[in-house]
């Protein structure tokens, strides 16, 4: 028998709910915006046949009901991170569930193989930091000798926040210190091939700039959810303040030990 | 509009750089696969719409504003054509024009205790900030063919 039948037993509203749940965790752990989530809710609980389905949806947590308060539940999704294949994965899903007949079975066994979508191999974040800094440093206006040193910083940056990952280091910390280390290695290496640091660098620093949590911050705003939005922002300001602390830290050590200020 | 020779090379330069950056960029975000060339091509487009605008002579903010309307738009027909949800092209598309610089520079200034500059940097960096916010929500309200299977 099919999983879609259109009354689901109790049983299967549970299936079904936790089922959603999961879908709607997965999305918004791995930097989908709040309007996304809930929407892609809306249209599985609807295509489960799963009735009176609401949910509210911010930043950092989900709350649902469904059958008239019959069934609720809430998740805190306190850590995020960026995955956006998994996004896509779980957006194709639900996309297939709406056009056809896919029982529950199938749906949970696509859901958990989206989960499981690894991250890229750490060889190829380290060459795509060195390719993103250069890149950055060449755009921003620096010379090649800048863009070489932007992309040992990337290298190093992103080889640091690798090894954070793996001992679990507090966020903000994280942000402070390697956007120190980014702005040491630049401002040693610049030295030694005698070229200005500051377009290195801005191109490594763009590693660690907070373009996600502001794009994704104004899309909340635009789609109307302004807490999420607010929420998102001041995580943008944060990392923002991480940086120039960070930044700013390793520039007056240096201008205050070498008694020279760097350009 | 009469940009010389050397000018138009120098775009072309800084396009296959922003692209190559920007495809960095969808990588470390992992991004699906098969998306990545769309996600480089988005953030080229972008930034040389914006180094394009620079050049004519427009100020920053306002290339900002101009710039990433294309950019938008260029990643909501992706998402509609390749049914990828349009977060993966613009969050990877915008980054170039993000206003990293300026905040590097308003901490920079401040720290070198130079209250003037870093006063003027930080304006100029929320004006920035400003223009991208309201261009993608221009670009984003705009009902498209198939906006509603998005």
């Amino acid at each position: 028998m099919s999983s879609r039948e259109p009354f689901p037993d109790e049983e299967l509203r549970r299936r079904i709910m936790d089922f959603i749940m999961a879908a709607g965790q997965t999305l918004l752990e791995n930097g989908a915006e709040v309007f996304r989530v809930q929407q892609t809710m809306e249209i599985m609980a609807k295509s489960f046949h799963l009735r009176e389905f609401h949910a509210y949806v911010l930043t950092n947590g989900i709350f649902a009901s469904a059958g008239t308060a019959e069934i609720s539940e809430v998740r805190n999704v306190p850590t995020r991170t960026t995955h956006l294949g998994r996004v896509a994965a779980v957006n194709a899903l639900s996309r297939e569930i709406a056009l056809r007949d896919m029982p529950l079975d199938e749906a949970e066994r696509r859901l958990v193989q989206a989960q499981q979508i690894p991250f890229p191999k750490d060889w190829m974040q380290l060459v795509s930091g060195v390719c993103g800094s250069f890149c950055f440093s060449m755009i921003f206006g620096g010379s090649l000798k800048e863009g070489l040193v932007a992309s040992v910083a990337g290298l190093s940056a992103i080889w640091y926040l690798l090894a954070c990952d793996r001992k679990q280091l507090p966020g903000g910390f994280k942000k402070i210190s390697c956007s120190a280390l980014i702005t040491l290695v630049c401002i040693l290496l610049c030295n030694l091939l005698h070229s200005p640091a500051s377009h290195a660098i801005i191109g490594s620093l763009m590693i660690l700039t907070p373009g996600i949590a502001f794009t994704m911050g104004i899309r909340d705003f635009v789609q109307g959810d302004y807490l999420s939005g607010t929420i998102r922002m001041i995580d943008a300001l944060l990392i923002a303040a991480s940086i120039a602390i960070g930044t700013g830290l390793v520039l007056s050590l240096y201008t205050l030990i070498m008694g020279v200020t760097v350009v | 509009m009469n940009l010389t020779s050397t000018q138009i090379g120098e775009l072309m330069v800084q396009f296959i750089l922003a692209g190559m950056g920007t495809l960095g960029f969808a990588v470390l975000f992992a991004c699906p696969r098969k998306s990545l060339p769309f996600c480089a091509l988005v953030g080229a487009v972008g930034w040389v719409v914006y180094e394009l605008l620079i050049m004519l002579g427009i100020n920053s903010a306002a290339a900002a504003l101009l710039a990433v309307m294309p950019l938008t738009l260029l990643a909501r027909i992706f998402a509609i054509s390749r049914k990828t949800p349009v977060t993966i092209f613009l969050l990877s598309g915008i980054f170039a024009l993000v206003p990293g610089a300026g905040i590097y520079y308003t901490a920079y200034y401040f720290i070198q205790n130079d209250n003037a500059l870093a006063l003027s940097t930080g304006i100029n960096t929320f004006k920035i900030a400003v223009a991208l916010a309201v261009g993608i929500s221009l670009v984003l309200s705009i009902p498209l063919p198939g906006w509603k299977k998005q």
